[in-house]
């Protein structure tokens, strides 16, 4: 179990390259999970917190209970799934998606309600409708804030998304949950590592991806 | 929903002891990522060119799969309660340092321009201002470590450190709704517990002179609204 130190490198290295077909199948799949859990999260959570921002009833109350759903540990949610729907890709999709909500729709609220007043009303005075207004005016202005909360549901979901395999989903898990039980280190990494990696990638990629959310004379 | 309740009624000496167990495992890696975060965060603050790395690191910490975590830390402690409470320690590291770290620089300047005028050293202005004014941020963080903590505590029976995941994992193996709904009442139950508990310490922490009304902490957005109308 406990190696001399220096043997570590090397055999971590064996592990990953005897086993880099499979990583890379689990990976392909990762992604997928993780992608279609994204644009669910989005597309559910952009258009409902554009929504609270207008009727404002129960806006607090809304956004606060997608935050009780951020506290529950991620294995509860989705262990939660299995009762609710079962097992495989669509009860972890769907526990992920419930997990990127909360930061989506809290940037996309705090960042509309943020646009200054002033920059609205001109907007309304130059004739435009309301829903120019909202996409010309108030999504553009809020872009930074929503892409910043699109990018920590992101990384949320690429990160849990390997607990996934205990509910039956595909992914990394799938390589780490053997190792788990016959408890080899080696065996956990092989999946470990990619998932490590894919998750930093993602945080990079919509950091990156971020400045170009944001209109060019608001760049910094 | 009832099963699960029954079951628990039925075994509630076993699951007192996971929730007791999961607060011990909770409590030891919040107290282990305080002792190293708080004064990191006090550090960068007085020296902000190390405030980049520092914040990036533990950032990127909480960015790691739990599960690849749990890999890394058995290649040196192998199973048990010290993987499990090095783990959360890694987690609940972000918030404590970047909270401390935030709590003292946003401090008014010239609150503490008045310290120095008055005479006060520089121990002095750190333990009997900037610390005091920034509790209730630093408590924040502890809050949130501690949410973290419950989150990654939950997954550490995989590592024979026990706690109250212990019950959703043999729930899913048995393919068992009604013992995954127990432990996942279980759970859901002592975080949100945990979470009440931590507020109430954050307003008792907070300096009368400084708290705002209950014990909760004021929603963002309301604040951020009421700003807007002003300007």
């Amino acid at each position: 179990m406990n190696p001399v130190l220096w043997e570590i490198p090397s055999r971590l290295v064996q592990t990953l390259v005897q086993n880099r077909d499979v990583i890379l199948d689990r990976s392909v799949e990762h992604i997928w999970i993780a992608a279609l859990a994204v644009a669910g999260a989005v597309l559910i959570g952009v258009p409902v917190a554009v929504l609270l921002t207008r009727v404002k009833v129960g806006a607090e109350m809304v956004i606060g209970l997608a935050g009780v759903v951020q506290a529950i540990p991620s294995i509860a949610l989705l262990a939660l799934m299995v009762p609710l729907v079962g097992i495989g890709d669509r009860p972890a999709i769907i526990a992920l998606i419930l997990y990127g909500l909360m930061p989506i729709m809290r940037n996309t609220y705090t960042g509309i309600l943020q646009v200054d007043r002033g920059v609205v009303e001109a907007a309304r005075g130059m004739g435009m409708t309301s829903w120019q207004v909202l996409l010309h005016v108030e999504l553009v202005l809020a872009a930074r804030m929503i892409f910043n909360g699109v990018r920590t549901a992101a990384v949320f979901i690429v990160a849990w998304g390997t607990l996934a395999a205990f509910i039956g989903g595909g992914g990394l898990g799938n390589l780490m949950v053997p190792g788990l039980q016959l408890m080899d280190p080696y065996r956990i990494l092989a999946g470990g590592i990619p998932a490590t990696i894919l998750a930093l990638l993602t945080d990079k990629l919509l950091g990156w991806g971020e400045r170009f959310a944001i209109p060019k004379g608001l760049r910094l | 929903m009832l099963d699960a309740l029954q079951y628990m009624v039925d075994r509630s000496d076993r699951f007192l002891a996971l929730a007791w167990e999961h607060l011990l495992l909770v409590a030891a890696g919040v107290g282990v990522a305080a002792v190293i975060g708080i004064p990191l965060g006090v550090l960068i603050a007085r020296r902000p060119r190390w405030a980049g790395p520092v914040l990036g690191v533990s950032n990127t910490l909480q960015t790691v799969p739990v599960l690849a975590m749990i890999g890394v830390v058995m290649l040196f402690t192998g199973l048990g309660k010290d993987t499990a409470v090095i783990c959360i320690a890694a987690y609940s590291l972000m918030p404590i340092v970047r909270n401390t770290y935030v709590g003292i620089t946003s401090i008014d300047s010239a609150v503490v321009d008045a310290a120095r005028a008055m005479g006060m050293t520089p121990r002095q202005l750190l333990l009997h201002v900037q610390v005091p004014l920034a509790l209730p941020a630093i408590a924040a963080g502890l809050r949130t470590g501690a949410l973290v903590g419950m989150g990654t505590a939950s997954v550490m029976s995989l590592v024979a450190a026990g706690g109250l995941g212990a019950e959703i994992f043999m729930g899913l193996s048995r393919i068992s709704n009604r013992i995954i709904l127990a432990g996942i009442f279980a759970l859901v139950a002592l975080t949100l517990l945990l979470d009440a508990v931590m507020g109430l310490i954050t307003w008792l922490l907070t300096s009368p002179g400084i708290r705002t009304t209950g014990p909760r902490r004021r929603p963002v957005a309301a604040s951020r609204r009421r700003v807007s109308i002003g300007a």
